[in-house]
């Protein structure tokens, strides 16, 4: 099913003939040359292409020339060409990452789910955790995944040793309860999860993405009933403009 | 005269959605940021787009209207950020409202280089970089202190007053950044329009070191002469280019 739509996609690109954007490409590599460039695309944005690459969206003009980091916002439709972008860009990257890989609370019948990117060390998460039924009461379903930030020292370890547990979602509790775990070593996909995090350039956790790739504000995360006002919304269609980080 | 006339209908409504690049502008930023204020509009360099300064911030509206870019536009054919390019040249329009009359300047006997350095006395890396005064002046750079007394350093203000009233404002200035007593001197002083002159260019911290051309000189380079030195020969090469 979702390969033929693939080639679809990938036809309906193909027109725009070869060679016409490898400046653009060459243009938007330079800024990050050792990272593969995702969603290259002629952008919305007359006479640019765009692409992600460093986990924002870096547009160069048709010829290379200019190169333009920063949020572009389209006034007539009231939207950021940006956030749209990155929105997709979410959506393939959690789709690609297995549904393995990530430690889930999910209540019987979950009508949201949310992937949140957690480190065992930052305050807020703790927090959050710590009304995890409240989330699950609500129906929304939390999909951890871990991204320990540099700045936590040693919480990579000590995530390590929550997904090495026999019992991950137990040892996730009792760490962010403030626990002690004891050391544990396994082959685990700290790796892969992280850089999942860098590709769509979450800098800060908790980070909650819903399913249509939007990021929710902290103040929004952070209360189970205001999240799951916003999620009804995003799911009735609604615009939750004011939701999005790119929001000023 | 069938045809004339057809051509007269055909383009006066277009006449009528002219609108100037100002007006384009205003319409698109009040679209996003009703409260947002643009300050003036102009080409920019980026084809297909206006530039406009909202504040001391530079943003892009196409020329159409549509969009929006508020970010930083790098030009890889002069190896440029021109947004900041953009930035600087606001920032050196402002500096040159703060006279000599204004500034406290601490200058070798033929400089080569001068740079702008707002202060604060009760600021520990400002003192630390005038206790470097003689070695900047030995490698030829004129250091004019503009007064940006901090919110965080109560007093800080009475304090750039007391030295700017001082009967030899060097003397105070290099007493007080060893720690003096400035006393409590009062006079007429451009510090408090030195600060909202420095808040309107976006500078909220000290020390910060601005160019001749608005460039700002990064705290790293700023606070080792020899860097500076270096930086400033950089850019007195390479200027941000003058604009209309």
């Amino acid at each position: 099913m979702f390969f033929p739509l693939l080639a679809a996609s990938l036809l309906a690109l193909a027109p725009v003939g070869a060679g016409a954007s490898d400046a653009a490409r060459a243009a938007i590599q330079k800024v990050a040359p050792l990272e593969r460039i995702a969603g290259f695309r002629e952008s919305a944005l007359p006479g640019y292409f765009e692409g992600v690459i460093g986990g924002a969206v870096v547009y160069a003009s048709t010829d290379g020339r200019f190169i333009v980091r920063g949020q572009v916002d389209d006034t007539r439709s009231g939207t950021s060409l940006t956030e749209t972008s990155m929105a997709e860009r979410r959506v393939a990257v959690l789709g690609a990452l297995d549904p393995s890989l990530r430690l889930s609370y999910a209540p019987p019948e979950p009508k949201y789910r949310l992937t949140v990117f957690t480190d065992v060390d930052c305050p807020f998460c703790k927090r959050l955790h710590a009304r995890i039924n409240e989330y699950l009461e609500l129906g929304i379903a939390i999909d951890y995944v871990f991204f320990p930030l540099s700045i936590h020292i040693g919480a990579e370890r000590k995530s390590v040793d929550v997904w090495c547990s026999a019992d991950r979602a137990r040892a996730y509790d009792s760490i962010m309860a403030g626990q002690k775990l004891p050391p544990r070593t396994c082959d685990h996909p700290l790796a892969t999860m992280m850089q999942a995090g860098n590709a769509i350039g979450v800098n800060a956790t908790p980070t909650a993405v819903g399913p249509d790739g939007r990021v929710f504000a902290p103040a929004v995360l952070m209360s189970p009933q205001r999240l799951r006002d916003a999620l009804a919304a995003a799911d009735a269609g609604a615009v939750v403009a004011s939701e999005s980080p790119s929001s000023r | 005269m069938r045809m004339l006339l057809a051509l007269v209908f055909v383009v006066l409504p277009a006449l009528g959605h002219a609108a100037t690049p100002e007006e384009t502008a205003r319409k698109a930023v009040a679209a996003l940021a009703p409260q947002a204020e643009v300050d003036a509009v102009q080409v920019s360099a980026v084809p297909g787009f206006l530039e406009a300064l909202v504040g001391t911030q530079v943003i892009y509206v196409s020329v159409d209207g549509r969009y929006i870019v508020d970010g930083n536009v790098f030009d890889a054919s002069v190896g440029r950020n021109i947004t900041e390019a953009a930035q600087a040249h606001q920032r050196a329009v402002a500096l040159r409202r703060i006279g000599a009359e204004k500034r406290i300047i601490f200058a070798p006997p033929a400089p080569k280089y001068a740079v702008t350095v707002f202060t604060d006395i009760d600021c520990p890396f400002c003192r630390r970089f005038h206790d470097q005064m003689a070695r900047y002046n030995e490698l030829g750079i004129a250091v004019e202190y503009v007064f940006l007394p901090l919110d965080i350093h109560p007093g800080a203000d009475r304090k750039a007053e007391a030295v700017w009233c001082a009967k030899d404002r060097r003397q105070a200035f290099t007493a007080a950044m060893s720690g003096a007593d400035t006393g409590t001197a009062s006079c007429a002083n451009p510090v408090a329009e030195t600060s909202r002159t420095a808040r309107a260019m976006g500078i909220t911290g000290t020390p910060t070191a601005v160019a001749a051309d608005g460039t700002r000189l990064s705290p790293q380079i700023a606070m080792s002469p020899d860097l500076l030195v270096a930086e400033l020969a950089r850019i007195a090469q390479n200027p941000v280019p003058a604009r209309q």
